[in-house]
């Protein structure tokens, strides 16, 4: 546990604004299906983020960690189920704009 | 297409600002450098409401639709609403389609009672995921706080000498090309707004159009230069 407790302190710096962006987007896209024709909107402009955002944050830990904590935040992040990977990232979003706001 | 919305400014740099820190601020809006809620103040006519649509166009860039984008007049709002759901949606919508924030537009803000003006401050507090931007004639309407929360920034009217290079580029597309000279002696008389400004320039295409074949080179296909003053002339104080 306390090996999951370091790794996931990585957390906070593996989301950006793009997942911010991707979480968004996801969130009420089944409601902006259904609006979109009252509102004369063309979905087909739009597309959903093509992977999903626990594999961006993955993603960025790759491009930014080195190796060693890359390989060891992988494992961890990896052994979350994806409820739990969403909820972490939540977390990590909050903590971050409470960061930002200071 | 009438006149109008042939000539109807297509992005924000086509709008005439008296101010060039306002034109600078508000083309940081439509780059989305700026997050604050704006509040675009001043006389009617002076193209808040057009820029404001623009900036809101401009921030939302690729993935801007007008159902996206409608934006709501105060007053009709009110009429309808007692919430700020519906502009709470129009975020969501804008964020599910990919915006990296919601914007919307409210116009003429100062039309909401004062109730609904600490209602839309108690939403804006709220809800950080989006941008507002409202316009108002009537600055001394607004309730103190609520303008607070906006960066405020007057937009007035332009000089006559600052349409000049508008009244040149709409000639030019009606197949008048006219130097910035002759085109200070069409504004003669202007009172300087902008929704005003088309209809003045169509009176003078509309008349320079007839005279043009009136002229005695009856094949012309145009006007030259130094016709547009001598038509200017004939057709002064119209």
């Amino acid at each position: 546990m306390e090996t999951l407790d370091f790794e996931l302190a990585l957390l906070p710096q593996l989301v950006d604004e793009e997942t911010e962006r991707m979480i968004a987007q996801c969130y009420y896209w089944d409601d902006f299906e259904k609006i979109a024709p009252i509102y004369g909107l063309d979905l087909n402009v739009y597309a959903l983020p093509e992977q999903p955002y626990e594999t961006h944050v993955l993603e960025r830990a790759k491009r930014t960690l080195k190796k060693a904590q890359y390989t060891a935040f992988k494992r961890v992040w990896c052994a979350l189920d994806g409820a739990d990977q969403i909820a972490l990232i939540d977390y990590a979003l909050n903590h971050r704009r409470d960061h930002h706001d200071k | 297409m009438t006149f109008d919305k042939k000539h109807r400014p297509r992005t924000l740099s086509d709008v005439i600002f008296a101010s060039t820190d306002v034109q600078q601020t508000l083309e940081d809006y439509a780059n989305n450098k700026r997050d604050k809620h704006l509040l675009l103040y001043g006389p009617k006519g002076t193209g808040k409401s057009v820029s404001a649509e623009l900036i809101m166009r401009e921030r939302l860039g690729s993935i801007w639709q007008a159902g996206l984008a409608e934006p709501f007049n105060a007053k009709a709002y009110a009429a309808q609403h007692d919430s700020f759901g519906p502009l709470l949606s129009q975020w969501n919508w804008q964020l599910s389609a990919g915006a990296r924030a919601g914007c919307s537009i409210v116009d003429e803000i100062d039309q909401f009672t004062l109730p609904m003006q600490h209602k839309l401050r108690a939403f804006i507090d709220q809800y950080e995921m989006g941008v507002v931007i409202a316009t108002t004639n009537n600055l001394h309407l607004v309730d103190g706080p609520l303008k607070d929360r906006f960066r405020p920034v007057c937009v007035e009217y332009p000089s006559i000498d600052q349409w000049v290079p508008r009244v040149v580029a709409v000639m030019a597309v009606e197949g008048i090309p006219i130097t910035a000279s002759q085109a200070l002696v069409l504004l003669n008389g202007f009172d300087g707004s902008g929704r005003s400004l088309n209809d003045w320039i169509e009176d003078y295409v509309l008349r320079l159009q007839g005279a043009v074949h009136k002229l005695t080179n009856p094949l012309a296909s145009g006007v030259t230069p130094s016709q547009v003053v001598t038509i200017h002339n004939t057709t002064e104080g119209k």
